[in-house]
């Protein structure tokens, strides 16, 4: 137990980031990829195509390689390089690679989450609709009032898998140098010549996650009081 | 004039002609029964009086009003609510209990009434507050005069068919709309659950409830009905008085729907 307190200090600031980037995208791409799932199912054609493509090339191509992307778009796109960016934002540097994965993580997670969405939402039968519309609501009531809450109900368990993913894709952001929980083991390891930091890291993330998967099935439990 | 005028209704599906020139009226308290063979166009016309279909070509009027073809501006206001209409498969919300299905569209008039007024804050909670209290004792009513007072707090799994079906009548019943329309009620029930659903609209026509009834009960509609109408190939083949229409059918369609459903009987 050499050093144990001071990579256990190392351990958690790490898991400060990979906490504070899991909140951030799940904040940001549930309600996104909503908009998505709207976006994708819209009658407008060239909004449908335009998201339909948007989702293949996120879920065709690898998350990494969309972080890079977008942390090299502003210089070699806009020519703005990154520091003049970073004051700009009023951001560390460390900060700004922060945001540029934190930008990667949402739209990509949000493409996962609307093609969810969009599963949930096409099961829910046309009858529920109609119903809705005889009674006097209007298209944004029988969503809001009907359709919504069933859509939750299903989607749940699909939607728990991809979270719990989400918890450790968010490794992927020692890409640009953010010190995740995985980057902190990492460098711990290589700064005290010892392989534990590895066996603590795993510990963190799986006590993450299963309190994750806890919460995530009391919430299964508390939304199936009725059978569909 | 009469109270519903529907006038020359067409609807096409593509190719396909469902509705091929309905006309028909009908006085308030009436109770109208559409028979006929599925694929006739009887769903097709409920469903183009409660707007869920829209009509290709017709008029409709209720009560001197024009409310289809809808006044220019005014189509995107959503329905209307002159129908009630109870579907097949009942159609309630599964989250609901039985008393939420039958509040939620009340509510949700209340709240648009009272956000049109220029109440605001406190006074306006109170007034919201007042009216969901003054809902659900309305729907507590409606829900025992379907016979469910015992089942108001049970969601829509732990109903049978008949008495989803009668929380679906509740709840249609709930705007009070002028017309209430069936649309085969009891074809998605067991047979020994009919009755109690028969027997709740055979109540409202005592109550003198204006009400169009797609059925393939021929029992029933003969009891029930101040007029038959039978649908074949989309048009009203023929209409007129139960007693008329089954003992001395002048068309020869109707004869032999008829001559067919007694065999089977």
């Amino acid at each position: 137990m050499e050093h144990f307190q001071e990579i256990l200090m190392e351990l958690c600031e790490g898991f400060g980031n990979t906490v504070l980037l899991f909140a951030v995208t799940l904040l940001c791409a549930l309600p996104l990829g909503l908009l998505f799932a709207f976006g994708s199912m819209s009658k407008f054609k060239p909004l449908q195509w335009f998201m339909k493509v948007l989702i293949w090339v996120i879920r065709g191509t690898p998350l990494m390689l969309q972080i890079l992307l977008v942390s090299f778009l502003p210089q070699y796109v806009f020519q703005v390089p990154t520091k003049q960016l970073a004051s700009a934002l009023n951001l560390s540097i460390n900060a700004t690679m922060f945001f540029f994965v934190a930008v990667a993580f949402v739209i990509n997670y949000a493409c996962y989450f609307s093609e969810i969405y969009r599963a949930g939402i096409e099961t829910i039968p046309v009858g529920q609709y109609e119903a809705g519309k005889v009674l006097g609501l209007t298209k944004n009531q029988v969503f809001t009032k009907i359709v919504f809450m069933q859509v939750v109900r299903r989607i749940l368990p699909p939607m728990s898998n991809e979270i719990i993913t989400l918890v450790k894709d968010t490794s992927l952001a020692q890409i640009l140098g953010v010190i995740d929980l995985l980057n902190a083991a990492k460098h711990a390891v290589n700064e005290y010549v010892i392989l534990t930091p590895f066996l603590y890291a795993a510990i963190f993330y799986l006590i993450f996650n299963g309190l994750l998967t806890l919460l995530l099935g009391w919430v299964e439990k508390k939304l199936s009081y009725y059978k569909v | 004039m009469a109270f519903l005028e529907v006038k020359n209704i067409v609807k096409n599906f593509g190719e396909t002609k469902v509705l091929r020139g309905v006309s028909f009226e009908m006085e308030q308290g009436e109770v109208f029964s559409v028979l006929g063979s599925s694929g006739n166009g009887k769903t097709t016309l409920l469903r183009c009086l409660n707007f869920l279909e829209t009509a290709d070509e017709g008029e409709i009027t209720v009560g001197g009003k024009r409310i289809f073809p809808p006044e220019k501006g005014k189509a995107k206001e959503g329905n209307p609510c002159t129908f009630g209409m109870v579907f097949q498969n009942f159609n309630l919300f599964p989250q609901y209990n039985a008393l939420q299905n039958v509040t939620l569209a009340m509510n949700i008039k209340s709240q648009n009434e009272i956000k049109a007024t220029p109440c605001k804050g406190a006074e306006r909670r109170r007034r919201l507050k007042e009216a969901y209290a003054q809902n659900e004792e309305t729907a507590k009513e409606l829900l025992a005069r379907v016979g469910l007072e015992n089942k108001m707090k049970n969601y829509p799994c732990e109903l049978s068919g008949g008495q989803q079906q009668r929380v679906a009548i509740a709840r249609a019943l709930a705007l009070s709309p002028d017309i209430l329309c069936f649309d085969e009620p009891t074809s998605a029930l067991d047979p020994e659950l009919t009755g109690e659903v028969l027997k709740v609209i055979k109540q409202l026509r005592d109550e003198g409830r204006t009400m169009i009834i797609v059925t393939h009960e021929i029992e029933f509609a003969k009891n029930v009905s101040d007029k038959i109408i039978f649908m074949a190939d989309g048009v009203i083949e023929e209409m007129g008085a139960p007693e008329d229409i089954f003992e001395h059918a002048k068309s020869e369609k109707t004869q032999n729907f008829f001559a067919k459903t007694e065999v089977e009987q």
